[in-house]
């Protein structure tokens, strides 16, 4: 929607009643409020995590809670919100992101695709890539490649979320964090804190050094010692006489705060192997240190007991793919069943994990030193269970892969089960957004507290405890007088099935929802959403940094069954037709999938139709998510 | 400060020491082969703590202790693999002819499967190297092969002797003449390279030693650079790293032993040394040791020239030598690969053997801990069926440090302990390149060959 829209729309409703008006658009995007108060009349408060919902009156001025409680006046000038039917909650904070932040121009992404193939790197004579290409760019800041009017910015406030902690993008040191208000004008308004943060993972720098994981710890040490000779120069120059100007190397100069203790290290460590080589390198250099993005930290539950180093989880979930399988099966013999794997239900404590299992007990058997063979006892058990298991199926089953399934299925539930042990353990933690689709943010959540967590500690992961870590516990994180004004309208309790965000305030601006009662998403046919507006043909543009990738769309529906094609000049691959095609009021969504030189890569496409045009977004495998255009270009016969 | 981190030190080393398991156990009445104290019939063994308390005839053991019976069967020490490339992540660092600052340790892969089945192979110890892409690569990690443990720090052998790989020849010249169009491009280049390289490491040593005394009378001078590359280099000057070098013909390794022989460098196994038959007195005045395979060789120009005879002949002319695996394959069978040396060299039981057990131990600064059977090592051992060098030896257990690792009575099908949750049937594991010191480095080339 363009700027220039919304300002006809204000200056037309402005000789009217500015009342009238905000109740006409209380959620302009990018205008400012009218009033700068708001006034949540009788709802149900749950003012923090693990507290019960009260009913209250909130009112918000100029962008902080100004008070909480019952019978109080309205101030003359509020808009009035009648929330008796609502719940409010804290907003989210999000631990770890990279909301607003742009690809850096002219790589390849912090996958660490090397720019080899024609152009030639520059080497000094040591045979080093200057600091940029070797991905060690500690100095670098958010503000040089945030975007303000991002679409992430929008779409992640839309899930709760009112502040962010976000890095750049990179490789080995990508550079430090700042932490973002997801509401407002420009950078100047929406960057809050500055610098907050040094931000590290085990990515190389592609085509040159440091390029795997082994030179990536040996460029740590080196650089972590430089800094620290850098410190100690810094003081005596300052404090001694005679003493040589240091003349500092940007990198050194840049992780002085960290040597200082000053700022922690982020370090992005999603699997076990990451998460142990970060924190033996946290125990070797001895700076402060938080593992973030972190996926399979259950393994390694011991080393954050003492919460030394903080721990910040990735908010995604591995795919259930025999579920995927079970169902399209089952939609051929029709039967019922429901869930797939992992339906032990919630409350069951359950093994923690294949490998926690195996080793605990394996090692457990060490220590008393009687045992058979180690991990070849407790996995044979198993083993035995899976034949009973099996025998009770028939002769059609290889059994070989029943056994690899069932593994796969206590793996996958081990990583659902995590958030709810790590809690139970009282290990506290926080979520981070950085590696989870939007798309996907809501439904994870659900499937951790179908694991075990329980939604007081969901949302403390996702307020009071990120406040904690980020140091913004005074100003953020509970619905409190004082606070920052960043609250959820929620039409039911949090995270509960059918819970959807009617409004969201961050610092004292409003952003209104359409709730929709929660339609079932049919594959294909859909009463509701009549196929009509999406069948026919359409040209679509996609922009990839420094090109548009272009081609067509074919949508047909038959027999009341969508179906679709896509056709591209980038497609060698045989398949051209689209997979999973819902139609939800205007939004669209499917998936196409194709291979690329061996590689299956799938386009997930989400779109809003708007008439003859439509945009939105596809995200490409690890590749990133770009903008989609496109318009209409015949009817359907 | 200083006291922090002494506080820091012992407390991880407290750590490391509890991460590493250790079991008790009696092995009765087996054939123990000591290797370096001759053989000994229907001989117990106990095991306390991980370590070897007991070898005798009927000894008495702790109640509840677990007992093997080996009536019939062959206990011998740990086969240790001096070169092999299993449980690590990362191999090569080929993007630069010398990186003598990483370390393959700190890439520890506690998941791979090539551990296990080396376990299944009687092998308890392997030295995971860097590989062959660089004159200078990066440093070694002996590792015990204590599979099921999910600690990558534990699977360290500690108090080994530091080593770091070099490497001669086409590999250097390939990726960083050919692949990278910068030096080495020839042998010559090589050489020149590792000159070099010692070269900055002196003066690196020097810069710092000025520094130093400097300091002393002036505390508040200006320090130089660090730098962990040079400061390997100069780790490697003062001895306190072995050197263990990919090397084939003849020239090459009479070449670096005169390049060492400048700069005072004594400590360093050659490995492959493909051609070492011919240098072999040479090697045994140096003091090199040598580490082969024992009969694999035509697999690329330089390497065209080699014999059988190969360990036999270094032994006898008194090169401590060994034969390895470099392969997650190899080091399965290594006894048979010792039993090589029978065939071809008449080697004595215990010569054979030492091949792969104490000989290994010493290129690796291990053999005071492992290696051999004797009271006060570590329970690294492994019992075979019949005897080891026997065609028909079938592995039945493997123990690191008092803990069964491998029983053949208990091999369950699948023992991944690391499973991809979306992934349903597992792609073929452990899949081996033809030549494991040249992994990583596939980036370099646009075309394989």
């Amino acid at each position: 929607m363009s700027r220039l829209f919304l300002f006809c729309v204000f200056l037309l409703s402005l000789p009217i009643a500015p009342c009238s008006l905000l109740l006409a658009q209380p959620v302009a995007d990018d205008l400012p409020q009218i009033t700068g108060c708001i006034a949540l009349i009788n709802a149900k408060v749950v003012s923090a995590p693990g507290k019960a919902p009260l009913v209250s009156t909130v009112i918000i001025r100029d962008g902080l809670i100004t008070q909480v409680g019952v019978n109080m006046k309205i101030p003359a000038d509020a808009y009035r919100i009648a929330a008796d039917s609502f719940y409010v909650y804290p907003a989210f904070i999000d631990a770890f992101s990279s909301t607003g932040i742009k690809e850096p121009e002219g790589e390849g992404g912090q996958q660490g695709q090397g720019n080899r193939g024609g152009q030639k790197q520059s080497f000094d004579a040591e045979g080093n890539l200057p600091l940029e290409d070797a991905g060690i760019t500690p100095y670098k800041r958010v503000r040089a490649t945030f975007d303000p009017g991002d679409k992430s910015i929008a779409d992640w406030r839309a899930q709760g979320f009112a502040i962010s902690h976000v890095v750049p993008k990179g490789k080995m040191i990508p550079g430090m964090g700042s932490i973002i208000v997801l509401s407002g004008k420009n950078a100047d308004q929406m960057l809050w804190k500055e610098d907050v943060s040094m931000y590290s993972q085990w990515t190389g720098a592609g085509g040159g050094y440091p390029q795997t994981v082994i030179g990536v710890m040996a460029k740590w040490r080196e650089l972590y010692h430089n800094a620290t000779l850098a410190v100690a120069h810094e003081a005596s120059y300052t404090n001694a006489t005679l003493v040589s100007r240091p003349i500092y190397n940007q990198a050194h100069q840049a992780l002085m705060p960290v040597v200082k203790k000053e700022m922690s290290l982020w370090f992005r460590a999603p699997k076990m192997k990451d998460i142990s080589r970060a924190l033996t390198m946290q125990s070797d250099l001895g700076m402060k240190m938080v593992i973030t993005d972190a996926e399979e930290a259950w393994y390694m539950e011991d080393k954050f007991k003492s919460g030394a180093v903080p721990l910040v989880l990735s908010l995604d979930l591995p795919e259930d793919k025999s579920e995927k399988k079970a169902k399209e099966a089952e939609g051929a013999k029709e039967a019922k069943g429901p869930e797939g794997p992992g339906q032990d239900g919630p409350g069951q404590p359950g093994p923690k994990a294949v490998k926690a299992e195996g080793v605990k007990e394996a090692e457990g058997a060490d220590a008393s030193a009687t045992s058979t063979p180690l991990s070849t006892s407790t996995l044979s058990s198993r083993d035995s269970t899976q034949t009973k298991a099996i025998a009770v199926d028939t002769s059609k089953i290889d059994p070989e892969k029943e056994a690899f399934e069932k593994k796969r299925a206590e793996s996958l539930k081990a990583h659902q089960d995590q958030a709810g042990i790590l809690a139970k353990d009282g290990i506290a933690f926080s979520f981070g957004t950085m590696s989870v689709k939007t798309g996907d943010f809501s439904k994870n959540i659900s499937t951790m507290i179908e694991h075990g967590l329980s939604a007081e500690k969901a949302l403390s992961a996702l307020t009071t405890q990120p406040a904690r870590l980020l140091g913004i516990e005074k100003y953020c994180g509970t619905v409190e007088a004082g606070k920052m004004a960043n609250i959820i309208v929620s039409t039911k309790p949090m995270f509960e099935k059918d819970a959807s965000i009617k409004y969201m305030i961050v610092e004292g601006n409003l952003y209104e929802y359409e709730t929709k009662e929660k339609k079932d998403k049919r594959k294909g046919k859909s009463d509701e959403a009549p196929a009509g507006i999406l069948t026919g043909k359409w040209s679509y543009a996609i922009e990839v940094p420094d090109q548009k990738r272009e081609g067509t769309f074919e949508f047909t529906s038959e027999g009341g069954e969508l179906k679709g094609t896509m056709t591209s000049e980038d497609n060698a691959s045989g398949n051209d037709q689209l997979a999973d095609i819902v139609i939800d009021g205007t939004s669209v969504s499917f998936t196409f999938d194709f291979d690329m030189g061996g590689q299956m890569i799938q386009l997930e496409f989400d779109l809003t139709l708007k008439g003859e045009t439509f945009d939105g977004t596809v995200s490409v495998g690890d590749f990133g998510t770009f903008p989609i255009t496109g318009n209409r270009t015949s009817k359907p016969n | 400060m200083k006291h922090t981190l002494c506080l820091l030190f012992l407390l991880s080393t407290f750590f490391l020491k509890a991460q590493a398991p250790v079991g008790d156990l009696i092995i009765r009445n087996g054939t123990v082969l000591t290797i370096t104290k001759g053989s000994l019939d229907k001989t117990d063994i106990l095991v306390q703590k991980g370590k070897i308390t007991g070898i005798g005839k009927q000894l008495k053991a702790p109640a509840g202790i677990r007992e093997i019976d080996a009536t019939g069967q062959f206990v011998m020490p740990g086969i240790i693999d001096a070169h092999s490339h299993i449980a690590i992540d990362a191999v090569n660092e080929a993007t630069n002819p010398i990186t003598p600052e990483v370390k393959v340790g700190d890439a520890i892969d506690p998941f791979d499967l090539s551990i296990y089945r080396a376990l299944a192979g009687g092998v308890t110890t392997s030295h995971a190297m860097h590989g062959s892409a660089n004159a200078i690569g990066g440093q070694c990690q002996t590792i015990k092969h204590r599979y099921g443990v999910l600690d990558p720090s534990a699977y360290k052998f500690e108090g080994a002797a530091r080593t770091i790989k070099f490497a001669l020849g086409e590999n250097p010249i390939r990726v960083h003449g050919e692949g990278r169009g910068v030096q080495p491009r020839t042998r010559m280049g090589v050489e020149h390279v590792i000159r070099d390289a010692f070269e900055k490491g002196l003066a690196y040593k020097e810069k710092w030693a000025t520094y130093e005394a400097d300091k002393k009378k002036n505390p508040d001078i200006a320090p130089p650079l660090y730098n962990e590359r040079y400061q390997t280099m100069a780790d490697i000057l003062d001895g306190k790293i072995i050197i263990q070098c990919h090397s084939y013909r003849a020239d090459e390794i009479l070449m670096l032993m005169r390049v060492l022989n400048d700069y005072g460098v004594r400590r360093i196994t050659f490995q492959h040394v493909n051609e070492g038959f011919k240098v072999a007195p040479e090697l045994a005045a140096f003091g090199a040791m040598a580490s082969v395979f024992s009969d694999w060789w035509a697999y690329k120009f330089e390497v065209y020239y080699s014999t059988a005879y190969n360990a036999a002949i270094l032994t006898r002319n008194g090169v401590v030598t060994s034969i390895n695996s470099d392969s997650g394959e190899l080091i399965r069978h290594l006894f048979h690969e010792a039993a090589k040396t029978q065939r071809y060299g008449n080697l004595s039981d215990d010569e054979a053997l030492a091949l792969i057990t104490i000989n290994p131990a010493r290129q690796l600064g291990i053999d005071t801990k492992v290696g051999s059977i004797e009271i006060g090592k570590d329970a690294d051992l492994a019992i075979f069926s019949a005897h080891p060098l026997s065609i028909y030896a079938i592995p039945q257990l493997t123990i690191v440090d008092g803990i069964v690792r491998f029983d053949l009575a208990h091999d369950p099908a699948d023992m991944r302990l690391d499973i991809d949750p979306e992934e349903a049937t597992p792609t073929y594991y452990g899949q081996e390149d033809v030549d494991g010191c040249m992994r990583d480095t596939e980036f370099m080339f646009s075309h394989r060959h």
